[in-house]
Parts: C-alpha cells; sequence; structure tokens
C-alpha cells in the first residue's frame, strides 16, 4: 500500500472529480488525513471514507474562502517535508508523515512560515478530515457510511423509542437514513 | 415592493422571539405593525438533519446575515483584537428568529432580579466583586408572573412546575418563584441517563427536575408530538414538534390581520425626525435597493449585538455618538453564557445520547444564584447542572479529549470508536455578573463582508475572578455527581466557552437611572420616546438560566403597556 511511484495515485479513487485541488496537491492532502485518521483493524480510515473529496468539494464551493489557506498550507508542508527528509510530504514514509504533523501541531517547524502558520493549517487539516469521515455522505466524504459505521451510528433516524433511550440499549435498524431522506420543498434548490 | 399598505404604527425590526412576541401583542391590540425581517420565512421541510449545513460550529446555513457581520473581540481595552470565539453563538436569521435553539424555556428565579438588594442583605456590600455592576432590575418576578404564564401556554411548555399558586408539585423545580399555572404539557420522556443523574441526585439531596422543553410532548396547537429524533439544538425542527415564535406568535399575530412581514430585509440605520423623534428605519429590500419606512414608533428586536450595533450606526449630527447614547451607556455591561462542562466515561455501558433531543434532560438548581449559602465561599451567584440527550458523530468527535488523548492518529480513533456511546457531560450554566470593562461597540477597522460594509460589533470581554470561582466550584459539585453515577475517568472542557453564546446579554440594559442605563423598565430609550428595545441586550444581569423565555415576557409586558398608551392617543 504504500509502495507507490514519485507522484503516485490517488488512493480516493477521487481524481477525476477534483475540483480545486491539483493531484500533487492532492496526493499531500490525502496522505495527511490517512495519518490523522488512519485506517486500522478497528476498521477504515480518512482516506477509505474519502475524506479528501469532502474537502476538495468544500473547498471548490460553500468554503471557497479557504482556498489560499490550504494553497499555501499544502506547499508549506511539502516544503518542510523537502528540508527534513529530501521528498514531497506525499513520499515520505509513514513515520516521517507522523513527525511532520506531530511538529506542525506543536508550532515546532520554524520553516513552515506563517500564512498561514502551522499549527492552524493542522487544526483545519483535523477538522476537515473528521467532517470528511463523519458528515453525511451527501457532501462526498463518509463513503458508504465507513464513519458512520465505525461509530454504529444509524444516521437521521426519524425516531426512536423510549425504550431505545435507555442505558446499554441496543438500537438496530434496517439502514442507514442521510438527510437526502428528507426530501426539501421543490422549490428550493438541493445542495450541489 | 417597498410600497407600505399604508403607513404602520410601528415597526418592529427583527422577528424572532422579543419581535414576533411584541408583534403579537401589538397586533392583537389592533395596532398595524410591519416587520422587517433579514432571514427568509422558512418552511419547517427546509430544515435539513446535517450537521455540516446546519450547525453554528459548522456552516450555520441559517444565519447568512450574522455569519457577515461576525463580531471581533479582545479580551480588554489596548490588547490586540482577532476573531470572536462562539460556542452556540452564531445566530439565525429569518422568521422564528433562534429556530435552532435547545428549546429550553425556564423561568427566572424571583431572585434574578434583585442580586444586588439580596446580596447587599445577605452577605453585605463588600460581596459585591470589584469592577462588577451588580444592579437589581428595575422590575421584578411579580411584574413578569402573568407573562411568563401566558408564552408557556401559547409555547406548549413540556415540564413538571415546581408549584401551583405556590402548592409545591412533586418532581419539579422547588426554586421556582410562584407560578399561577403549571405547564401546558407533561414532560418529555426521562431518558436513561437522565434517570441516572437523577438518581445521583437524589441521593446527594439534591432536587432535579426534567428541563422545561418547548417541545411537544404531545401533540398541542395543532402540530405534533416529538419523535426524538434528535436533532435539535442547531437544527430547525422538520416535523414543526418544536415550538419556535413561527409556528406560535407569528401566524396568530398574522390572522389578526394587523401584522405585514417584510422578509429578507436588512435594515441599516433608525431614522430621526426634527423633534429628534425616531422617525422610522432605512433598510435593504429583498431586491436590495434602498428604502425607507416611516413610522411613529420603532422597536428594535434584532438579537443583542445588532441592536447595539444599530444604534450606534444610527449616528447624526443630532446624535454624535448613536441614537440613545446620550450618557455613552450603548453597549455597556455585556455578558455572554459562559457552557463550561465535566465530561466521563460510564466504563461497560452505553448512553444513547444521539436519541432525543438536547431538551430531553435533567437539571438541579441546587447551586444555582443564592439557592445555597455562600458565606465563606469568596463568589456570589452559581449556575444549574444537568445532563442532556443529543449528539451527533462531527460533535462528538470534535468535543474535548481527555488529556491523555492524543487529537489525532490511532490513538483518537481508539478512543472515539470506544468511547463515544460511553462518554457523557455535566452541563453547567453559569451566571455571570456584568463589569465596566465588559462591553460592545463598532470595530474601528473590520467591517461586513455583505456588500454594505458597515462597521461590525467589538467584543471587548474577559472573566473575572468572581465567575472563575463560580466555574470551579459547580466543577467540583460536578465530579462529585459523576462519581455517584459509576464514572471512572473524568476531565474537563474549557472555562472560556465563548463571547458568543447565544445567551449574549446586557448592552443597553434597562434601569430608572438615565445616565446609567439605555431603556427604561417600559423598554423605552430614556433619549428618544418613540424608540423601543426588546431584547436580551436590555438585561442588566445574566442569570444562569436560558433567556428567551424572559425575553418573550419582558417584550410581551413592554408591548402591553405600549398598546394600552397607544390606545390612550399617544405618540402621533
Amino acid at each position: 500500500m504504500e509502495n507507490r511511484q514519485s507522484g503516485g495515485d490517488l488512493r480516493s479513487k477521487t481524481a477525476l472529480a477534483l475540483g480545486f485541488f491539483t493531484h500533487e496537491e492532492a496526493l499531500a492532502v490525502e496522505a495527511a488525513m490517512g495519518r490523522i485518521f488512519p485506517d486500522d483493524e478497528l476498521g477504515p480510515g480518512a482516506i477509505e471514507a474519502g475524506a479528501l473529496c469532502y474537502l476538495d468539494r468544500a473547498l471548490a464551493g460553500a468554503e471557497i474562502h479557504l482556498q489560499g489557506f490550504y494553497r499555501s498550507g499544502v506547499r508549506q508542508l511539502d516544503v518542510v517535508a523537502r528540508t527534513r527528509f529530501g521528498r514531497s510530504f506525499a513520499e515520505c514514509a509513514p513515520a516521517q508523515q507522523d513527525d511532520l504533523i506531530e511538529a506542525m501541531a506543536r508550532d515546532a517547524l520554524p520553516a513552515f512560515g506563517k500564512a498561514p502558520a502551522a499549527p492552524a493549517f493542522f487544526e483545519s487539516l483535523r477538522s476537515h478530515t473528521i467532517e470528511g469521515v463523519f458528515s453525511d455522505p451527501v457532501h462526498g466524504g463518509n463513503r458508504d457510511f465507513a464513519g458512520w459505521r465505525l461509530l454504529g451510528y444509524p444516521g437521521p433516524q426519524p425516531s426512536y423509542s423510549h425504550e431505545e433511550q435507555q442505558l446499554d440499549a441496543v438500537i438496530v435498524r434496517d439502514r442507514i437514513f442521510t438527510a437526502a431522506d428528507y426530501p426539501l420543498p421543490s422549490s428550493e434548490e438541493g445542495e450541489p | 415592493m417597498s410600497q407600505p399598505r399604508g403607513q404602520p404604527d410601528v415597526i418592529v425590526v427583527g422577528l424572532g422571539p422579543a419581535g414576533a412576541t411584541a408583534s403579537y401583542a401589538l397586533a392583537k391590540a389592533g395596532i398595524r405593525v410591519v416587520a422587517i425581517e433579514a432571514g427568509p420565512h422558512r418552511k419547517k421541510e427546509e430544515y435539513r438533519l446535517d450537521e455540516i449545513t446546519e450547525s453554528v460550529f459548522q456552516r450555520a446555513r441559517l444565519g447568512p446575515k450574522f455569519n457577515q457581520e461576525l463580531q471581533t473581540w479582545r479580551r480588554a481595552e489596548g490588547e490586540p483584537t482577532g476573531p470572536a470565539l462562539y460556542s452556540l453563538g452564531k445566530m439565525n436569521n429569518g422568521v422564528g428568529g433562534t429556530v435552532v435553539y435547545s428549546a429550553w424555556l425556564r423561568r427566572y428565579l424571583p431572585g434574578d432580579f434583585k442580586r444586588r438588594s439580596d446580596t447587599i442583605a445577605r452577605y453585605g456590600e463588600d460581596a459585591l466583586p470589584p469592577g462588577s455592576s451588580v444592579v437589581d432590575w428595575p422590575i421584578g418576578y411579580d411584574d413578569l408572573e402573568s407573562y411568563y404564564t401566558a408564552v408557556e401556554q401559547m409555547t406548549g411548555i413540556a415540564g413538571i412546575p415546581g408549584n401551583i399558586r405556590g402548592q409545591p408539585v412533586k418532581g419539579g423545580n422547588p426554586f421556582e418563584g410562584f407560578r399561577s399555572e403549571g405547564y401546558p404539557l407533561p414532560p418529555l420522556r426521562t431518558a436513561g441517563l437522565s434517570e441516572l443523574f437523577r438518581q445521583a441526585c437524589e441521593a446527594s439531596g439534591y432536587h432535579p427536575y426534567p428541563v422545561p422543553a418547548g417541545i411537544n410532548s404531545i401533540a398541542y396547537g395543532g402540530r405534533p408530538a416529538c419523535t426524538y429524533c434528535g436533532y435539535n439544538a442547531f437544527f430547525g425542527c422538520h416535523n414543526g414538534a418544536k415550538s419556535t415564535v413561527d409556528l406560535t406568535f407569528v401566524p396568530k399575530a398574522i390572522e389578526t390581520g394587523n401584522l405585514e412581514i417584510r422578509t429578507e430585509s436588512r435594515v441599516l440605520r433608525v431614522t430621526t425626525n426634527a423633534r429628534g423623534h425616531a422617525g422610522g428605519v432605512d433598510y435593504l429590500d429583498a431586491e436590495g435597493n434602498l428604502s425607507h419606512l416611516d413610522a411613529p414608533i420603532v422597536v428594535l428586536a434584532a438579537y443583542t449585538f445588532e441592536n447595539v450595533r444599530l444604534l450606534l450606526l444610527s449616528s447624526s449630527d443630532r446624535f454624535p455618538k448613536g441614537l440613545a447614547n446620550r450618557h455613552g451607556q450603548v453597549g455597556k455591561y455585556f455578558a455572554p453564557k459562559q457552557l463550561p462542562r465535566v465530561l466521563g466515561i460510564l466504563p461497560g455501558r452505553t448512553v444513547n445520547r444521539f436519541t432525543g433531543p438536547s431538551a430531553q434532560g435533567m437539571l438541579i438548581d441546587d447551586f444555582l444564584s443564592d439557592n445555597f449559602d455562600h458565606a465563606g465561599l469568596g463568589f456570589i451567584g452559581g449556575a444549574s447542572l444537568g445532563v442532556i440527550q443529543q449528539s451527533q458523530p462531527i460533535s462528538v468527535a470534535k468535543d474535548t479529549l481527555p488529556p491523555d488523548v492524543p487529537s489525532w492518529g490511532r490513538g483518537y480513533k481508539e478512543h472515539l470508536v470506544k468511547n463515544w456511546n460511553r462518554y457523557f457531560a455535566i452541563e453547567a450554566q453559569p451566571e455571570g455578573l456584568m463589569y465596566e470593562a465588559n462591553f460592545l461597540d463598532l470595530d474601528p477597522v473590520a467591517r461586513d463582508r455583505s456588500g454594505v460594509g458597515l462597521p461590525v460589533i467589538r467584543i471587548t470581554f474577559q472573566q473575572y475572578r468572581n465567575e472563575l470561582a463560580v466555574i470551579d466550584y459547580v466543577r467540583q459539585r460536578s465530579v462529585e455527581l459523576l462519581k455517584k453515577m459509576g464514572v471512572e475517568k473524568i476531565w474537563t472542557g474549557p472555562t472560556l466557552t465563548g463571547v458568543g453564546s447565544s445567551h449574549d446579554l446586557g448592552g443597553l440594559r434597562m434601569g430608572a437611572d438615565e445616565a446609567a442605563s439605555v431603556v427604561n423598565a417600559d423598554l423605552m430609550t430614556h433619549e428618544v420616546p418613540n424608540l423601543y428595545v426588546m431584547s436580551g441586550a436590555v438585561f442588566p444581569s445574566c442569570p444562569g438560566i436560558n433567556p428567551t423565555l424572559t425575553i418573550q415576557a419582558v417584550s410581551w409586558r413592554a408591548a402591553d403597556l405600549l398598546a394600552r398608551e397607544w390606545s390612550r392617543g399617544r405618540g402621533l
């Protein structure tokens, strides 16, 4: 899984759909998301959940104001990766990526620069990773309900019984609901 | 579009709980009201069960105007200004105002209206913290009791009253003031977590009661009962079981034939006439055209920040410091609510908080206000403590972590997967005193991003020793209760949760002294006799209780008094 070639392919299967990131940027962001919320024996991680797709779509639309922030942040992340390990962030080994993320969070990367500052970029990446895993699938992440299944969250169900609200009650549902199960009035446009 | 059907008698700016309650009271009295509302009139089907689009900690879709006018914040004069920090505090624009509220609709306690005199009588003048401005309200609980009852009946509140005409009711809040009537609806169900909390409280000698909720426990007012879907706070209710004023007061006001609503219309300033009275408002209509509307009475009923902002933006040669600001009181004594929490994990159990609304919870007032003896404690005031339902995956994943859990990577993921349905919090709502040094004014630099480009509100706020001591004290009580509930691992959330909390009070406080307040007890500005403010901005204190019910009660009372004056021929 880690023996990709330089440049490499995205693991998120979103390459054709990229609306904001360049392929190179997407590689770095995807790699960082995969370390922030990794695939492990507990279940799928951010890459498998399609968090990159969520963020790319957000930056192309509702969070368009963060485009510059991400463009600079990803560039700076690659700069510090090359300085410290001699290769792009996406090409670093997982342990090296962890080092860089940890240093970014602690504001211990003097070469990172200030626009954005490393901790702010880390916080934003972390937030968007979480959102990409746990938001409603209508936004491009949480693919096949990967995030919700990990928790056992059944989505926005229409109702729960009093018995199901008790401690230790086991809640079983035929299917997971999403926001799309609640149709909007026809006069209003849905979100893209 | 901007042509009125004849001149209105009253312009109401903002159709949230304050404006809708006032509009109803005025319209019912035969007064012609035009309400100018910055947001749309949404249908309940437009509310989405989607954390990303709706919730205030994500995109806060329901507050487009608010989001374009975000406040700035500095801790004290002379310190650097940056972005404001919000807990629950991003507000909505639209008919109904705070349609995303939790609908905790509790009355203030009688003592909350006379904190100054009660404190001095019980603990002496030295108990008032330095720099604070602790005052009595110019009205008391008894002035509001009938209005509290009227709002409760109209809204349809579900709960157990503390008393009915002075007779205590088992399971209600014994600290409540005299009630002329109980609640119209039985309480919401008791969830398992609430039951566990109740047992721990009773074992400690405290007095738990279910959250009085503006949510239909049974069908009421032509609206269905709650289905316990769990999308309450941060969300509009998609089936109409949550009682928001767009479903209660507004339709009743429209029925009178005396209320016209202009939606998507943004008031820019209050204009004044040659007599120095309010003449009307300038606003941008739904097409973005600058329009003007005249009326003999203007009521500002927007959110706290916007009411202060509109008065300051309405400056003129005659009112160089802004309207109603002759004594420099506009913006003074601002207090946002802090929402500190103590969290814990119930080992081996599941709590199922994702079922049910956040108004489904259990509370105690034993450590609120002056319900306990403060002698020797070194602070005044307190907090209500409680547990609530409702959790969604993103709010859980972004919640405060135990100190030994990393914020990312395998350790983070493991904590989340293992504990997301085992942890909960005791939520505190502390009282916050008002201080000379905590205030609102116009930011000298920052401008709104709406295209209008007017200054935004700058918040100057920090916590002082008294409030920190309250939080510390109730955290200790929370830890004791958590342990009684069987919690093993305990950690605390932040002490400063935000300067925008959705319970942001003061700034235009009411009082008898013209030099120390902005409006009188009837919510008319001291300086401009036909200009009223109906809003949490007029509150001269910030009790540890959700403010909406009291905002509605004081607005209804003021609108009734205004209607009475009007019928006597005043104002024209």
